[in-house]
């Protein structure tokens, strides 16, 4: 246990960027290339290991447990990482983790007080052991044990996370941590002390349309270091353009800062912009630029033979002109496919790029075109044509060669094909089918990196792989098709288990039911540690369960 | 005693009174129609299905607000879920939805749940990943609504459909949904958390 004084120095001093690197959450499956599989099936391998989505490996050994107890024995979750499979496995899991320390503020003369305003604490991250199992815990720190003692506690679940502390006071910046470790069953001790008055400093300055032309719309501005943690809260511009920014001395220190204006209400048609500035009171106008009048769009959303699309959700977002970015509300289709969308003009033909993303189970997929001059003069194309889908087809074989029918066969999206090419997104949704009577499964998918689950009906452990699912270049009409490899599944073998959970004595146990328990396989793909579902399980009344988990 | 009995009985058979004891019994038996039967003709039908359940003890996150940032990456939701009809499988539909805007009617992921195990409760959880960047999910900073509508059949436009199994007296098997839904306050200050 570390326990420590958290000052908004060490707090602001740990970068934001690695803090987007450990809580980047869909990051770690996101941005990994699918590994070099160096197998297909079991055949493949030796003969005491199966056929992993990374390759060949020991089935009884790099695997993780995620064990989530129910809501009323504290839904938080702890890992173990388990050495080798045993023929029961019992996970007896700790009392809460907890957060705790104490909540003040400093003073300019005397020692530090507690604070007695609400604090909004949060904490996102991921598990230590299990990479890509993302977590969020969150409160409000208000309780009469915090404004009595001047101390909080907070319970959360095992594992590494980004903590936020914002004070309702809109005068006190935020405290920010990068990055923290909260192990199984202990307390983490760290005091959230908030700078005094003495230590408060002002950003003064107005936001202009044009120099000469105060902003008079309805936007914030909020002040972050070169490394994204915020320098200060939120201030709404005065009717005149005018602001002023309660910052801390350290911070007027800096050399340089990003202030970073924005609507106040997401759905308004102003634009966000970021000026990067010296720190010194009073700053030079900042000068948002003439973004102009808001505009109509209208237009059509059809597939590739014509017919309209119905739901599809219509947004743009780029730059606009001024030199700010802009996001617009989405519109959904109507039965006809068209649409009506309010936006503002682009900066330049294309800097604006229009996204249509139609329902899940549409066979159209995504279109983005960034070709649009969005000018007020040039209208939108009399129809807009989704591409067809990418039709993935392939097989599933037990591990006797026949054809596996009835296994439930589900596409995550895992990463764009080329994430600097802004024309094939990550899709924001997959797919899933079930084998047919020969074992055959067909899917219909955006283009993009996946992860092809397999759940078999019988008694045979799920399996995962990635593929890419990539147009071809032939253009020709209807769905291009991807035929990928018979997939063959492993044989299963039941592990059985018990999970409880330590009274608050410490000694006695009590049945965790309705736990969940979750098997992963850690997968080494190179660059990038993540992890495999292998099967997962609900603890019954007994606290007992079974899982499903490959073998030779 | 025994004599007594003896004589009423050659007596009740003798063909003078065997009319009467004719006109009785069918009397009785007549009269068996107007006895109430409630306990035979009014018992509850066997119940061909039965609802499925989001089992909220087990629900991730347990809180139904939550606050993010959109450079927090992603959130994932999950839900157990159950059925006692055994045989059944279970639909899950997760719509997103901005907080005032009406209910959508397409859902952004559609997934069957098979039961592996025999037991009421599914082994795999509802589970639905909500990716706060991609450019392809445009979430606005605001609020947002996670929702999930669990069924045993199938739901076309939030219109459950009566499953195509006839029986006497009816069209089908009713189609159960249920649904359970968190808000997602997405924060715009590009800080994560």
């Amino acid at each position: 246990m570390i326990a420590r004084r958290w000052s908004l120095g060490v707090a602001l001093s740990l970068g934001l960027s690695s803090g987007f690197s450990l809580v980047g959450c869909a990051g770690l499956f996101d941005k990994s290339p699918p590994p070099h599989v160096t197998c297909r099936s079991d055949l493949d391998c030796a003969n005491t290991e199966v056929c992993f989505v990374d390759g060949c490996g020991d089935p009884g050994k790099t695997i993780a447990v995620e064990v989530t107890p129910s809501a009323r024995n504290g839904a938080y979750p702890q890992d173990f990482a388990l050495d080798g499979l045993k023929a029961t496995q019992t996970f007896r899991l700790y009392a809460p983790s907890q957060l705790q320390g104490a909540l003040l503020r400093d003073q300019d003369s005397g020692g530090p007080l507690p604070y007695d305003g609400p604090v909004s604490l949060v904490l996102s991250g991921q598990s230590t052991i299990i990479p890509g199992l993302s977590r969020h815990f969150e409160a409000t720190l208000n309780t009469a044990q915090t404004l009595a003692t001047g101390t909080y506690s907070l319970a959360v679940g095992s594992g590494v996370y980004a903590i936020s502390a914002t004070p309702s006071d809109p005068l006190l910046p935020p405290l920010f941590e990068a990055s923290h470790e909260v192990t199984p069953g202990q307390s983490e001790h760290i005091d959230l002390v908030f700078p005094s008055t003495g230590a408060l400093a002002q950003l003064s300055g107005t936001v202009v349309r044009s120099l000469g032309q105060p902003s008079s719309d309805a936007l914030q501005i909020q002040a972050f270091d070169p490394d994204g943690a915020p320098r200060s809260q939120p201030a709404v511009l005065g009717s005149d353009g005018s602001f002023t920014l309660s910052v801390t001395q350290e911070t007027l220190a800096l050399q340089s800062l990003n202030l970073r204006v924005s609507p106040v209400d997401p759905q308004a048609l102003l634009p966000t912009k970021i000026f990067p500035v010296a720190p010194v009171d009073p700053l030079a106008p900042l000068e948002l630029g003439d973004f102009g009048a808001p505009l109509t769009l209208t237009s059509k959303v059809v597939d590739g033979s014509g017919k309209a699309i119905s739901g599809a959700a219509v947004h743009l977002e780029g730059s606009v002109i001024g030199g700010g970015t802009f996001q617009s509300a989405v519109a959904l289709t109507a039965d006809d496919g068209t649409f009506q969308l309010q936006t503002l003009a682009s900066a330049t033909p294309g800097s604006l790029v229009l996204f249509a993303v139609p329902p899940a189970t549409s066979a159209s997929g995504i279109l983005v075109d960034q070709t649009l001059a969005v000018d007020g003069l040039t209208p939108l194309p009399v129809t807009l044509v989704c591409p067809d889908k990418v039709q993935l087809t392939g097989s599933v074989l037990t591990p006797d060669s026949t054809p596996a029918v009835g296994v439930k066969v589900t596409a995550v999206p895992v990463a764009a094909l080329d994430p600097k090419n802004l024309s094939a997104p990550l899709p924001s949704a997959g797919g899933d089918a079930t084998t047919d009577g020969t074992g055959a499964f067909s899917l219909l998918l955006d283009p993009g990196q996946y992860r092809l689950d397999f759940v078999p009906s019988t008694k045979l452990p799920r399996l995962s792989r990635f593929v890419d699912v990539t147009p071809d270049d032939a253009q020709t009409p209807g769905n291009s098709l991807v035929e990928v490899p018979p997939f063959t599944l492993s044989h299963g073998r039941s592990a059985t288990g018990h999970v409880e959970i330590l009274a608050a004595d410490g000694n006695t146990a009590d049945v965790a039911a309705l736990a969940r328990v979750r098997f992963y396989r850690q997968v080494d793909n190179g660059d990038t540690p993540s992890s495999v579902l292998l099967d997962q399980a609900y603890a019954d009344a007994n606290g007992d369960f079974t899982v499903l988990l490959p073998t030779r | 005693m025994t004599f007594s009995a003896l004589r009423l009985a050659r007596q009740l058979l003798s063909p003078r009174m065997g009319w009467l004891v004719l006109s009785l019994l069918c009397g009785g038996l007549a009269s068996g129609c107007l006895v109430p039967q409630d306990d035979h003709v009014l018992q509850d039908l066997p119940q061909l299905n039965h609802p499925p359940r989001i089992v909220e003890d087990g629900l991730s996150p347990q809180p139904r607000l939550i606050n993010t940032d959109k450079a927090c990456g992603e959130l994932q939701f999950s839900a157990p879920v159950e059925d006692p009809d055994l045989g059944d499988l279970l639909v899950t539909q997760w719509f997103l939805s901005d907080f005032a805007n009406t209910t959508p009617l397409n859902p952004v992921q559609q997934e069957a749940i098979t039961n592996a195990t025999g037991q009421a409760i599914r082994k795999d959880p509802a589970a639905f990943t909500l990716r706060l960047q991609d450019a392809a999910n445009p979430l606005l900073p605001g609020l947002h609504v996670v929702e999930l509508l669990l069924s045993d059949g199938t739901v076309i436009n939030r219109v459950p459909q009566p499953r195509d199994v006839p029986f006497d007296g009816g069209t089908g098997i009713l189609t159960y949904t249920t649904t359970y839904a968190w808000v997602v306050n997405v924060a715009d200050t590009g800080v994560c958390p």
